[in-house]
């Protein structure tokens, strides 16, 4: 007996690593899924963080119309969990065919090849010309596009135009500076009774990437990552100068700290702004939903885009989350995938997702087009988010360990913010840190 | 004989194996499956790759995070058991008492301990927000404003767990206590008062050796737990604050938040695990020292 649980003891353990094993390591060719028959039945499983909060429910249901020979599946789960939810079906060989994705961890599904490269169909299917540069925002350094973006969460300046009257400032213009801005809100910034807390804050600083750091540090002329986005940045004087541009605002008093805004309902900047006690902020557009149904009827405010460096430049810096098609699906179901991405892409999908925006803007240049023409859009120059973007528009430095480095630069960019650690003292860390979060990925 | 008696072993595995396949399906294969990790790389997504000491090597020596998270659940522990104990063996002493509505007493202290974990960290987080109640209240007498789970320092944040664990886990312990103490002999107490025995006496040389046994069992069970702890602290942690991380937190973090690091999670997992054995071991030894069953 006990030889017979020897054995079962050890068939189960070859049972279970067999079973944990993925693919081999290695890079997708560009597939052109040749074989696929548009007319044959399929089920088609689509993988989809925060449901119709994120992807409107008509654009499923019209493809749904469109395509009676493929059969849906809609795999629903909270944005944080989707991402554990996909790990393990991924570990299991069994996720969703096509599924969304923020573009960092889309970016590590595709240097691992667990998404397809999507380079050939794009350019067979897809005419280029009439969506913004952003429907190549997951090309890696190797020249594989892993995915198809989602909608562009894009960041511009958002202003009060009621405390800018009141203080007689005339609103940004579109060649505005970083250094204009912050003149302006030294001059916003309110201190009436004179309690050393200003009722009125002219900015509000945040520490994430795309709303913190990473404006200020292309801003001040410094990158990330290098070109091949294997070597840290982070020791160079430019980044260095933008962590601490990014805190200039709360040294000198015109910014109000995290830990009074951690303060204020909801935590964030975005209720205070909508009140009145900030005049500036810069923001992604998935806050436009939250501030227009936040806000009281005579609270006016608009946009402006990113103002102009210290270094005479413009960055545009976007969110592209990421539409990734399986590399372990069926030829069919890589296929019905591809159908359910072209029709995404479509002009009448893409509509959809300007009407809602619910987390960003489409890519289709003329559905932004209407939306910038449309004269009831609040904000009116609503543009300004997304109409830099082909000329300076920047994506968050994905790469295949980029929730590894952009982790640990999270934790210091916070310290650096809440006034806790220097930047001129923790960056030489920050740059160890990082790189050795990279050398672990790709020389491990 | 031996026809039968193998007839008989064969049904006899038959009626268990329901349970020894969901044994070995669910704890011993997973168990046996983890060692292994703890000595390769693993992202689940490629097979494992062996990598010899390497995890434990990180986890012990290079991990600049690793010790003070130890340091954290060790601090969280003491503090917790500690505090909680006596305030549980005060509040037995109470519940044990002869008031009216006592029952309704008991059912009080005992309800924090039915409310879920989140619920709990969510009241918790409200409590100490900067402009919350408690700041509020301690402004008055001219203390704070304190940062609780937001704070940079380590330790204010784990007494912010803390004092949330206390809030949530003393009626349990009480009750506990409470049964030990109801289940102390009145003819011990009764002897040791025509003794002349004092009632201080009568709590140190009778009383708690009495109770030493349920003290025993809440002490190695409550270390047990707070060495293990996880949801107080990712459910309190304030956005961008790591200043207090626990062991489970980092497991946690390495599992899912990063590129699967699986191997450092198990390799972490059972540090964490010998720690708790070692300290367990001690703790059974020491019980000779204090701890006296009644003959």
């Amino acid at each position: 007996m006990k030889k017979f649980l020897c054995i079962l003891l050890a068939f189960s353990m070859v049972f279970a690593l067999s079973a944990c094993t993925g693919g081999e390591r290695g890079i997708g060719e560009a597939e052109l899924l040749e074989g696929y028959d548009p007319n044959a039945a399929v089920t088609l499983k689509i993988g989809s963080p925060g449901g119709d909060t994120i992807t409107p429910q008509e654009i499923i249901d019209n493809f749904d119309a469109a395509f009676p020979n493929i059969t849906l599946e809609v795999d629903v789960a909270a944005w944080g969990e989707f991402q554990r939810k996909l790990k393990t079906q991924l570990a299991a060989k069994d996720p969703s065919h096509v599924f969304m994705n923020d573009s960092g961890y889309n970016a590590s599904l595709g240097g691992k090849g667990a998404v397809m490269n999507l380079k050939g169909l794009i350019d067979r299917d897809i005419n280029a010309e009439d969506y913004t540069a952003a429907l190549f925002a997951a090309t890696d350094a190797e020249g594989h596009v892993w995915g198809v973006p989602h909608a562009m969460n894009s960041i511009a300046i958002l202003y009060n135009k009621k405390l800018f009257d009141e203080a007689g400032l005339a609103y940004p213009t579109e060649d505005w500076t970083f250094e204009e801005m912050n003149e302006m809100a030294k001059k916003l910034t309110k201190d009436e009774n004179g309690d050393g807390e200003p009722e009125v804050y002219g900015y509000a600083s945040s520490y994430n990437i795309t709303e913190g750091y990473l404006p200020y540090v292309l801003a001040s002329g410094g990158r990330l990552l290098d070109e091949t986005r294997k070597i840290s940045q982070f020791n160079t004087p430019e980044v260095l100068k933008g962590f601490e541009r990014l805190y200039q605002p709360i040294e000198e008093g015109f910014s109000p700290t995290q830990q009074w805004i951690s303060a204020q309902p909801g935590g964030t900047r975005i209720l205070p702004f909508v009140k009145g006690q900030i005049a500036i902020i810069l923001a992604q557009s998935s806050n436009i939903r939250a501030i227009n149904e936040n806000k009281a009827d005579d609270f006016e405010y608009d946009a402006a885009p990113i103002p102009i460096g210290w270094d005479g430049n413009r960055y545009s810096v976007y969110v592209p989350n990421m539409w990734g098609i399986y590399s372990g699906a069926t030829e069919q179901e890589k296929g019905a995938a591809w159908e359910f991405l072209k029709y995404y892409l479509s002009e009448e999908a893409q509509d959809i997702t300007g009407k809602y925006c619910l987390s960003g803007y489409p890519i289709r240049k003329s559905t932004l087009s209407n939306i910038e023409n449309n004269e009831e859009a609040v904000p009116r120059n609503v543009g300004a988010y997304f109409r830099y973007i082909d000329e300076f528009g920047e994506t968050l430095f994905e790469n295949p360990c980029w929730s590894e480095w952009n982790g640990v630069v999270a934790g210091y960019a916070a310290e650096i913010v809440r006034g806790e650690k220097v930047a001129a003292e923790i960056m030489p860390e920050v740059h160890e840190k990082v790189q050795e979060a990279l050398d672990y990925y790709y020389n491990y | 004989m031996c026809t039968l008696v193998r007839k008989h072993a064969r049904w006899g595995w038959v009626f268990v194996s329901p349970y020894v396949l969901s044994l070995l399906c669910l704890t011993l294969i997973p168990l046996l499956f983890a060692i292994y990790l703890a000595f390769c790389r693993y992202d689940m997504f490629y097979p494992p790759i062996w990598t010899g000491l390497k995890n434990f090597k990180y986890i012990l020596f290079e991990n600049e995070d690793v010790w003070p998270s130890l340091r954290t659940i060790w601090a969280f522990a003491i503090l917790q058991e500690a505090i909680k104990l006596s305030l549980a063996s005060v509040l037995a002493v109470f519940l044990n008492s002869k008031l009216k509505c006592i029952s309704a007493f008991r059912i009080i202290y005992f309800i924090p301990n039915l409310t879920p974990v989140v619920v709990t960290s969510m009241i918790f987080g409200m409590l100490y927000r900067p402009d919350g109640i408690l700041n509020n209240l301690f402004s008055y007498i001219g203390l704070g404003p304190f940062q609780y789970h937001y704070s940079p320092n380590w330790f204010e944040v784990t007494l912010s767990v803390v004092f949330m664990c206390i809030w949530s886990g003393v009626g349990y312990s009480s009750m506990f206590l409470l049964a030990g103490l109801q289940g102390i002999s009145t003819e011990i107490l009764e002897a040791a008062d025509v003794d002349g025995a004092t009632g201080v006496q009568k709590f140190l040389r009778v009383v708690f050796p009495l109770m030493s046994p349920t003290l025993f069992f809440l002490i190695i069970t409550g270390f047990a737990g707070s060495l293990q702890v996880f949801e107080p602290f990712f459910l309190l942690r304030a956005e961008g604050n790591s200043a207090a991380m626990v062991p489970n937190q980092m497991i946690y973090d390495w599992v899912w938040t990063s590129e699967g690091k699986i191997g450092y999670a198990a390799a972490f997992g059972f540090v964490v695990f010998f720690m708790v054995l070692i300290f367990t071991i001690i703790q059974k030894v020491a019980e000779k020292k204090w701890v006296h069953y009644e003959q």
